[in-house]
Protein backbone atom coordinates (compact mmCIF):
# COMPACT_ATOMS: atom_id res chain seq x y z
CA UNK A 1 0.00 0.00 0.00
CA UNK A 2 1.13 3.56 -0.78
CA UNK A 3 1.10 6.07 1.85
CA UNK A 4 -0.92 9.08 2.04
CA UNK A 5 0.45 11.70 -0.44
CA UNK A 6 3.39 10.00 -2.04
CA UNK A 7 0.77 8.59 -5.45
CA UNK A 8 2.02 10.53 -8.53
CA UNK A 9 -1.41 11.70 -8.74
CA UNK A 10 -0.62 13.89 -6.04
CA UNK A 11 1.98 15.28 -7.58
CA UNK A 12 -0.12 16.61 -10.45
CA UNK A 13 -0.27 20.62 -10.42
CA UNK A 14 -4.29 21.79 -10.02
CA UNK A 15 -3.60 25.30 -11.40
CA UNK A 16 -1.83 23.07 -15.09
CA UNK A 17 -4.71 20.12 -14.90
CA UNK A 18 -7.82 21.66 -16.70
CA UNK A 19 -7.50 20.92 -19.79
CA UNK A 20 -7.27 24.36 -21.21
CA UNK A 21 -4.96 25.33 -19.22
CA UNK A 22 -2.78 22.54 -20.03
CA UNK A 23 -2.54 23.56 -23.90
CA UNK A 24 -1.96 26.82 -23.01
CA UNK A 25 1.09 25.87 -21.06
CA UNK A 26 2.10 22.84 -23.34
CA UNK A 27 1.53 24.94 -26.44
CA UNK A 28 3.92 28.25 -24.29
CA UNK A 29 6.73 25.61 -23.32
CA UNK A 30 7.67 25.45 -27.14
CA UNK A 31 8.43 29.23 -27.49
CA UNK A 32 10.17 31.69 -25.65
CA UNK A 33 7.05 34.18 -25.92
CA UNK A 34 3.84 34.54 -27.93
CA UNK A 35 1.21 37.03 -29.25
CA UNK A 36 -2.28 36.43 -27.77
CA UNK A 37 -3.79 35.80 -30.82
CA UNK A 38 -1.70 33.23 -32.28
CA UNK A 39 -1.59 31.28 -28.94
CA UNK A 40 -5.50 31.33 -29.18
CA UNK A 41 -5.97 30.01 -32.91
CA UNK A 42 -3.23 27.49 -31.81
CA UNK A 43 -5.32 26.09 -28.90
CA UNK A 44 -8.29 27.03 -30.75
CA UNK A 45 -10.21 28.59 -27.76
CA UNK A 46 -12.01 32.23 -28.07
CA UNK A 47 -10.77 35.48 -26.64
CA UNK A 48 -12.31 35.07 -23.11
CA UNK A 49 -11.83 31.97 -22.40
CA UNK A 50 -7.71 32.32 -22.91
CA UNK A 51 -8.10 35.41 -21.67
CA UNK A 52 -9.62 33.94 -17.93
CA UNK A 53 -7.30 30.81 -18.30
CA UNK A 54 -4.67 33.16 -18.91
CA UNK A 55 -5.39 35.16 -15.94
CA UNK A 56 -5.62 32.28 -13.74
CA UNK A 57 -2.22 31.22 -14.78
CA UNK A 58 -0.67 34.50 -14.07
CA UNK A 59 -2.12 34.84 -10.59
CA UNK A 60 -0.42 31.75 -9.28
CA UNK A 61 2.99 33.06 -11.57
CA UNK A 62 3.28 30.31 -14.23
CA UNK A 63 2.17 32.92 -17.12
CA UNK A 64 3.67 36.36 -17.61
CA UNK A 65 1.20 38.66 -19.56
CA UNK A 66 3.37 41.62 -21.32
CA UNK A 67 1.33 44.47 -23.41
CA UNK A 68 2.41 46.29 -26.06
CA UNK A 69 1.86 48.16 -28.89
CA UNK A 70 3.34 46.49 -32.63
CA UNK A 71 2.44 50.33 -34.48
CA UNK A 72 -0.99 51.54 -33.40
CA UNK A 73 -2.14 48.17 -32.49
CA UNK A 74 -2.41 46.85 -28.77
CA UNK A 75 -0.59 43.38 -28.88
CA UNK A 76 -0.69 41.18 -25.49
CA UNK A 77 2.36 38.76 -25.47
CA UNK A 78 1.93 35.55 -23.22
CA UNK A 79 5.21 33.42 -22.00
CA UNK A 80 6.01 30.82 -19.38
CA UNK A 81 7.28 32.35 -16.47
CA UNK A 82 10.68 29.80 -14.82
CA UNK A 83 8.14 28.71 -12.25
CA UNK A 84 5.41 27.76 -14.35
CA UNK A 85 8.09 25.67 -16.43
CA UNK A 86 9.15 24.22 -13.63
CA UNK A 87 5.66 23.05 -12.83
CA UNK A 88 5.07 22.05 -15.61
CA UNK A 89 7.83 20.07 -16.07
CA UNK A 90 6.87 18.16 -12.72
CA UNK A 91 3.38 17.98 -14.48
CA UNK A 92 4.92 16.24 -16.92
CA UNK A 93 6.68 14.03 -14.36
CA UNK A 94 3.75 12.84 -12.51
CA UNK A 95 1.60 12.25 -15.51
CA UNK A 96 4.66 10.11 -16.85
CA UNK A 97 4.67 8.06 -13.57
CA UNK A 98 0.78 7.32 -13.85
CA UNK A 99 1.02 6.23 -17.21
CA UNK A 100 4.00 4.10 -16.47
CA UNK A 101 2.00 2.34 -13.71
CA UNK B 1 -18.49 30.88 -26.53
CA UNK B 2 -16.07 28.52 -28.39
CA UNK B 3 -15.87 25.27 -26.43
CA UNK B 4 -12.77 22.75 -26.50
CA UNK B 5 -14.63 19.77 -27.81
CA UNK B 6 -11.71 18.04 -29.44
CA UNK B 7 -9.01 18.94 -27.56
CA UNK B 8 -6.94 15.67 -25.85
CA UNK B 9 -7.71 16.43 -22.03
CA UNK B 10 -5.47 15.86 -19.15
CA UNK B 11 -6.25 13.82 -16.73
CA UNK B 12 -10.18 14.16 -15.23
CA UNK B 13 -9.43 16.36 -12.03
CA UNK B 14 -12.83 15.94 -10.95
CA UNK B 15 -12.62 12.33 -9.84
CA UNK B 16 -8.77 12.95 -8.45
CA UNK B 17 -8.04 9.47 -10.00
CA UNK B 18 -6.02 10.04 -13.10
CA UNK B 19 -6.16 6.56 -14.88
CA UNK B 20 -2.91 5.84 -16.93
CA UNK B 21 -4.76 5.78 -20.21
CA UNK B 22 -5.63 10.02 -18.95
CA UNK B 23 -2.31 10.28 -18.33
CA UNK B 24 -0.73 8.81 -21.93
CA UNK B 25 -3.13 11.01 -23.70
CA UNK B 26 -2.21 14.71 -21.65
CA UNK B 27 1.11 13.23 -22.69
CA UNK B 28 0.50 12.66 -26.57
CA UNK B 29 -1.00 16.29 -26.32
CA UNK B 30 2.02 17.61 -24.76
CA UNK B 31 4.47 15.78 -26.81
CA UNK B 32 2.60 17.15 -29.74
CA UNK B 33 2.03 20.85 -29.21
CA UNK B 34 3.85 22.66 -31.05
CA UNK B 35 3.27 27.11 -31.29
CA UNK B 36 6.09 28.39 -33.34
CA UNK B 37 5.76 27.76 -36.74
CA UNK B 38 9.30 27.60 -39.08
CA UNK B 39 8.03 31.32 -40.80
CA UNK B 40 8.85 32.86 -37.32
CA UNK B 41 11.83 30.92 -36.68
CA UNK B 42 13.18 32.21 -40.00
CA UNK B 43 12.07 36.16 -39.26
CA UNK B 44 13.78 35.97 -36.73
CA UNK B 45 16.80 35.03 -37.96
CA UNK B 46 16.65 36.90 -40.84
CA UNK B 47 16.07 40.15 -38.54
CA UNK B 48 19.06 39.08 -35.87
CA UNK B 49 21.25 38.43 -39.06
CA UNK B 50 19.93 41.38 -39.97
CA UNK B 51 21.06 43.48 -36.97
CA UNK B 52 24.46 41.56 -37.13
CA UNK B 53 24.89 43.10 -41.00
CA UNK B 54 24.20 46.65 -40.38
CA UNK B 55 25.99 47.06 -37.64
CA UNK B 56 29.37 45.57 -39.30
CA UNK B 57 28.15 47.74 -42.13
CA UNK B 58 27.63 51.21 -40.45
CA UNK B 59 31.22 50.04 -38.25
CA UNK B 60 32.99 50.25 -41.61
CA UNK B 61 30.85 53.20 -43.17
CA UNK B 62 31.09 55.91 -40.28
CA UNK B 63 35.11 54.90 -40.18
CA UNK B 64 35.13 55.60 -44.24
CA UNK B 65 32.77 58.71 -43.65
CA UNK B 66 35.48 60.09 -40.70
CA UNK B 67 38.29 59.60 -43.34
CA UNK B 68 36.55 61.03 -46.24
CA UNK B 69 34.95 63.61 -44.23
CA UNK B 70 31.31 62.47 -45.87
CA UNK B 71 28.12 62.99 -43.64
CA UNK B 72 28.25 61.23 -40.28
CA UNK B 73 24.88 62.36 -39.31
CA UNK B 74 22.90 60.85 -42.28
CA UNK B 75 24.82 57.72 -42.31
CA UNK B 76 24.03 57.43 -38.56
CA UNK B 77 20.49 58.46 -39.24
CA UNK B 78 20.10 55.89 -41.55
CA UNK B 79 21.66 53.27 -39.05
CA UNK B 80 19.65 53.63 -36.36
CA UNK B 81 16.38 54.33 -39.13
CA UNK B 82 17.32 50.23 -40.43
CA UNK B 83 17.33 49.33 -37.03
CA UNK B 84 14.05 50.53 -36.10
CA UNK B 85 12.58 49.34 -39.27
CA UNK B 86 14.24 45.95 -38.33
CA UNK B 87 12.83 46.45 -35.34
CA UNK B 88 9.19 46.73 -36.41
CA UNK B 89 9.27 44.04 -39.25
CA UNK B 90 10.54 41.68 -36.78
CA UNK B 91 7.29 42.40 -34.05
CA UNK B 92 4.94 42.54 -36.74
CA UNK B 93 5.72 39.39 -38.51
CA UNK B 94 6.13 36.71 -36.25
CA UNK B 95 3.88 35.77 -33.90
CA UNK B 96 6.06 33.74 -31.32
CA UNK B 97 9.87 33.96 -30.39
CA UNK B 98 11.46 30.82 -30.53
CA UNK B 99 12.56 28.50 -27.77
CA UNK B 100 15.47 30.09 -26.30
CA UNK B 101 16.06 32.46 -29.15
CA UNK B 102 15.74 35.29 -26.95
CA UNK B 103 18.54 33.98 -25.25
CA UNK B 104 20.60 33.27 -28.69
CA UNK B 105 19.85 37.23 -29.72
CA UNK B 106 21.24 38.48 -26.49
CA UNK B 107 24.39 36.50 -26.67
CA UNK B 108 25.03 37.16 -30.28
CA UNK B 109 24.27 41.15 -29.30
CA UNK B 110 27.10 41.15 -26.91
CA UNK B 111 29.22 39.75 -28.63
CA UNK B 112 29.00 41.65 -31.50
CA UNK B 113 29.49 44.83 -29.24
CA UNK B 114 32.43 43.26 -27.84
CA UNK B 115 33.58 42.56 -31.62
CA UNK B 116 32.70 45.98 -32.71
CA UNK B 117 35.41 47.13 -30.18
CA UNK B 118 37.77 44.71 -31.91
CA UNK B 119 37.22 46.16 -35.48
CA UNK B 120 37.39 49.56 -34.09
CA UNK B 121 40.34 49.17 -32.10
CA UNK B 122 42.05 47.05 -35.31
CA UNK B 123 41.01 50.13 -37.72
CA UNK B 124 42.73 52.38 -35.20
CA UNK B 125 45.99 50.48 -35.13
CA UNK B 126 46.31 50.55 -38.93
CA UNK B 127 45.53 54.27 -39.28
CA UNK B 128 47.82 54.68 -36.48
CA UNK B 129 50.60 52.61 -38.12
CA UNK B 130 50.25 54.73 -41.53
CA UNK B 131 50.32 57.99 -39.45
CA UNK B 132 53.61 57.16 -37.98
CA UNK B 133 54.93 55.98 -41.63
CA UNK B 134 54.30 59.49 -42.76
CA UNK B 135 50.88 58.73 -44.72
CA UNK B 136 48.01 60.82 -44.68
CA UNK B 137 44.55 59.76 -43.91
CA UNK B 138 43.48 58.33 -46.36
CA UNK B 139 40.60 54.99 -47.29
CA UNK B 140 42.09 51.79 -46.31
CA UNK B 141 41.90 48.74 -48.84
CA UNK B 142 38.57 47.09 -49.60
CA UNK B 143 39.58 43.83 -47.58
CA UNK B 144 40.47 45.34 -44.45
CA UNK B 145 36.73 46.89 -44.48
CA UNK B 146 35.50 43.28 -45.31
CA UNK B 147 37.60 42.14 -42.64
CA UNK B 148 36.25 44.41 -40.06
CA UNK B 149 32.49 44.34 -41.31
CA UNK B 150 32.35 40.61 -41.03
CA UNK B 151 34.10 40.02 -38.01
CA UNK B 152 31.69 42.65 -36.21
CA UNK B 153 28.60 40.95 -37.85
CA UNK B 154 29.74 37.38 -37.65
CA UNK B 155 28.35 36.54 -33.83
CA UNK B 156 25.16 37.63 -35.08
CA UNK B 157 25.02 36.07 -38.34
CA UNK B 158 25.96 32.51 -36.00
CA UNK B 159 23.01 33.71 -33.99
CA UNK B 160 20.68 33.81 -37.10
CA UNK B 161 21.70 30.78 -38.15
CA UNK B 162 21.22 28.57 -34.89
CA UNK B 163 18.04 29.98 -34.43
CA UNK B 164 17.26 29.14 -38.42
CA UNK B 165 18.02 25.59 -37.62
CA UNK B 166 15.78 24.95 -35.42
CA UNK B 167 12.93 24.88 -38.08
CA UNK B 168 11.42 21.82 -38.75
Amino acid sequence: MTAAGAHARHQLDEAIHAPVRFSIVAALATVDESDFATLRDAIEVSDSVLSKQCAALEAVGYVKVRKGYVGKRPRTWLSLTGRGRTAYARHLSALREIAGG
Amino acid sequence: MTSTPDRPSAPASATGRPTSADARAALAHASGARLGTDRDRRVHALAIAGFGVAMGVFVVASRVAETTGAGTGVLTALYLGALVALAGWQKRAAGTIPRNGRLIGYVGLGATLALTWVSIIWLNVRQGDARRAGLPDQVDSWWVYACAALLTALPMLVAGHLIDRQRR
